[in-house]
């Protein structure tokens, strides 16, 4: 049964009019939950506190998460042999908004407290820095990538920019996938064309924002993968309410069974041979982060992304919906956020041989009869065997020209994992 | 206007919602129907010679359900023997009026019909439970009681199989709400469509992948006789923020209800251990144990429970004490304040479901009678609510006499209760 039933104290109007319940018992009193002696000023959590504690608090919160993940353990063989410096290597994605800045932030301030303390075992030996540069289908003010360097500029740390139309230059042998309704296969691109127009061509020809942010979302994946893929780990700044909006946008796409791998704070996608995957702000709630970058003057810069120029009220895709649901729902039911995390961590994958899907790296293949015929009547069908179902359906609505149901062939990037598939099918 | 897309000789006249298709009325029935044979062949949902009871509330979901298993079972000769059964929660202004459907469906399907009512198993209706509980958490009382009232009801008629109309919309709304909500115990249940736990009769779910949409136009184009309201205390219950959302998700890509679906069987857990909840409870804290009851039943009903006292029993006794939070949550502190202790004497708990080893006699004694007995016609208009062979009254009569023989609290509307039923004790 739903823990708020056995909530027993009285509701009472706040500032803004809105009925909600003390916090906690020691709340009541209006003094920071941890030193108890200052007026407390701000509310994160179940408590209160001041702005010196909350600061601190959320520090150390943040050393106490990363030295549960243990960066350096495993220790990666490395393919060149290069005798690594002191310690494991990372390597954080940055996008600019207030989570990753603020992982930006701590982490670097982490570094420095490691360095100045010379008998330590530093958790991270060094730290550069990746931006996906989405400019080429998002059109973007110059001014905020100006911005971006500079934040990263403060803390002397390497920044690396990536485009997005190098995801068509990651195949080796220069090929790109070909999708036209059922079958994929691999193509020689056309010359002329190059990798700008083909990604530009991806992303004005189908309707579907939805499948356009999924793409968007496996290929970004993939340059992180690839920028990083000589140093020990990868950091992404999710939150607590980032996760939760990947558990219920997941759901509504059928890539359930992808959960509990994106969920664990540490993961490898590509097993031994890539960077862990590491979220060490998974416990921290998006109102947690803003607040920390807010306190700590840091310049959290709002790069456009797919839906950010619609109308508030349009709904437009999978993602927004959700994100605009959990919104309401937290602001009406507080906690909610927070149970939809703690619920979905609680989910298990059985330990399994099948190989993840190679495009968007998290779910799981399934048998060829389930991809195949067994949506039940519905004709979004998968793919047979390359993808996953959530995929499948991105797949499928990229191939449409209009909503009246028009369909063409599309050209996406070939990675390294799906041409392992249509190699081995070509060989039979 | 363009042609049907599956036989391209008739016009179309409608888009299917599930497939965006557009299909003539004909291919439309047909393809709805045979979806739903493939969704019982596939999953082995019966077995020939079986007696199934549909769940009959007189909606679109049920009245639909009827017709298609019906003719189904014509048409592929599944050799099921199918009742209606019917449950009476007694809310006023909703569920008289269904039922007055139920029984007109009774007579144009030609099929036996049963309703139980709450007041008769349980002494409370649904208008008096709210108007004690309040409108927060009405629902869960009346799911607790309505799946022990379908139990006791196919339990009397026999039956080895009950199926009821959920439809892809609603599982998808429950499988948002458990994820929501926090409950991942079912969570990683409610996906499943079949129910065959030992202790209750097997359940089952054909419509899992049947768009309600679909259901809808289905019962508006054959012309279907449903009754098609809301139930009346519904608006403030937590399904309505999973059903908006799923209703905004559905409105960009119609396919999100089958692939929420998808994602929940994802969630399914691994096969557990069946019997690791249902073994004895552990050392009470009085250091107590019942040697009598059996590992899974409830000590004062007989209903499978993986507790000592079923769910159904609690919330009555919630009730009937004037205490309508009992049961919801976690109600210890309830408790220990109030100084109930499981095992109270029979006589303070006022009145109580009546077991069901009773009611498996009673269907055993009417079973060779009542079951090639022919359907009776359906009584006057005026008499709405009064099931098939006047149950009620052959109920009352021996389990009166079995009840007080144990001691129990008598079971008519007239027992006195603990509390005034208005009176609310301070929490």
């Amino acid at each position: 049964m739903c823990d708020q039933a056995a909530n027993d104290r009285p509701a009472t109007p706040n500032k803004s009019g809105r009925m909600s319940k003390p916090r906690s018992r020691e709340a009541e009193k209006g003094y920071c939950s941890k030193c108890k002696t200052v007026r407390a000023t701000i509310a994160v959590r179940q408590s209160i506190f001041c702005k010196a504690c909350f600061l601190t608090g959320t520090e150390a919160k943040f050393r106490t998460a990363m030295s549960k993940l243990r960066p350096g353990t495993p220790p990666r063989p490395t393919a060149s042999g290069s005798s690594k410096s002191s310690g494991p290597s990372g390597v954080l994605a940055l996008s600019g908004g207030c989570c990753s800045v603020a992982l930006l932030h701590l982490l670097a301030m982490l570094i420095e407290q490691d360095r100045s303390r010379p008998h330590a075992v530093p958790q991270i030996a060094s730290l550069s820095v990746v931006f996906i540069d989405e400019s080429e289908i998002i059109a973007c003010d110059p001014i905020y990538n100006l911005r971006l360097e500079a934040l990263v500029r403060q803390y002397g740390i390497p920044l690396r920019t990536v485009k997005l139309s190098t995801a068509f230059d990651l195949n080796a042998a220069g090929r790109t996938l070909v999708v036209e309704n059922m079958m994929v296969s691999s193509t020689v691109p056309n010359a002329t064309k190059s990798s700008l127009d083909r990604l530009r061509v991806v992303f004005d020809s189908s309707p579907s924002t939805s499948a356009k942010e999924d793409l968007l979302d496996s290929i970004r994946t993939h340059l992180l993968l690839h920028a990083a893929k000589d140093a020990t780990c990868l950091f992404l700044g999710s939150s607590t309410t980032t996760l939760a909006n990947r558990v219920i946008a997941a759901t509504a796409k059928g890539k359930g069974a992808s959960i509990p791998r994106f969920l664990a704070p540490a993961s490898t996608p590509l097993g031994t041979a890539s960077p862990t995957i590491l979220k060490p702000l998974a416990t921290f709630t998006a109102k947690e982060l803003g607040l920390f970058t807010y306190f700590r003057a840091l310049d959290v810069i709002p790069f456009p992304t797919l839906t950010s120029a619609r109308p508030p009220g349009l709904k437009v895709s999978v993602h927004h919906i959700t994100q605009t649901f959990l919104a309401k729902l937290e602001a009406t039911q507080e906690g909610t956020v927070s149970a939809v995390y703690r619920t979905a961590a609680k989910l298990r994958t059985p330990p399994t041989d099948t190989p993840l899907c190679p495009l968007c790296l998290e779910c799981l293949l399934e048998p060829a009869d389930v991809a195949a015929g067994t949506r039940h009547g519905a004709t979004t069908a998968g793919h047979v065997a390359i993808v996953c179902w959530g995929c499948g359906t991105v797949l499928d609505e990229l191939q449409r020209r209009d909503r009246r149901g028009a369909r063409g062939p599309v050209e996406v990037p070939l990675f390294d994992q799906i041409a392992e598939y249509l190699l081995s099918d070509d060989d039979e | 206007m363009p042609a049907c897309q599956r036989c391209t000789t008739a016009r179309a006249a409608l888009k299917r919602p599930k497939t965006g298709e557009s299909v003539c009325k004909a291919c439309f029935y047909l393809a709805f129907e045979t979806e739903i044979h493939e969704t019982i062949t596939t999953n082995h949902l019966f077995r020939r010679g079986e007696k199934v009871a549909i769940g009959a509330s007189g909606g679109k979901d049920s009245t639909v359900l009827a017709h298609v298993l019906h003719l189904l079972n014509q048409r592929y000769d599944y050799g099921l023997d199918l009742v209606l059964l019917s449950v009476d929660e007694g809310i006023t202004g909703y569920r008289d009026d269904s039922l007055a459907t139920v029984q007109r469906n009774q007579v144009q399907y030609g099929l036996p019909l049963k309703i139980v009512s709450y007041g008769d198993l349980y002494g409370w209706t649904m208008d008096e439970i709210v108007a004690q509980v309040g409108l927060k958490n009405n629902c869960t009382f009346c799911g607790v009681f309505r799946r022990q009232a379908l139990d006791r009801g196919a339990v009397l008629l026999g039956v080895d199989h009950i199926v009821t109309g959920h439809n892809a919309d609603d599982i998808a709304e429950t499988v948002l709400m458990n994820i929501l909500r926090g409950d991942i115990a079912r969570l990683q249940r409610c996906t499943s469509i079949l129910n065959n736990n030992d202790g209750t009769i097997k359940r089952s779910k054909p419509f899992k992948y049947t768009y309600e949409k679909e259901i809808v136009m289905y019962a508006y184009f054959k012309n279907l006789d449903y009754f098609s309201t809301e139930c009346i205390y519904a608006p403030q219950a937590y399904r309505g923020y999973a059903r908006t959302f799923l209703k905004d998700l559905e409105a960009i890509r119609p396919s999100a209800i089958l692939d929420i679906i998808h994602s929940g069987e994802a969630f399914a857990a691994p096969s557990d251990p069946p019997s690791a909840k249902t073994t004895a409870a552990p050392a009470h804290a009085h250091g107590e144990k019942p040697a009598q009851r059996d590992a899974g039943e409830c000590e004062r009903c007989g209903y499978m429970s993986s507790q000592r006292v079923c769910k159904a029993c609690v919330l009555l006794e919630g009730l009937n004490r004037g205490l309508p939070r009992l049961g919801i949550g976690k109600t210890d502190r309830l408790r220990r304040r109030h100084n109930l202790h499981e095992a109270t004497s029979p006589e303070t708990l006022g009145r109580t479901i009546e077991h069901m080893a009773n009611v498996r006699l009673e269907a055993a004694r009417a079973s060779p009678a009542a079951a090639a007995s022919p359907p009776t016609p359906p009584p006057p208009a005026g008499a709405a609510g009064v099931g098939v062979g006047e149950p009620s009254t052959a109920l009352s009569a021996p389990s009166a006499a079995a009840a007080t023989a144990r001691g129990v609290g008598v079971a008519n509307n007239d027992a006195p209760r603990l509390a005034s039923r208005g009176a609310l004790m301070e929490l």
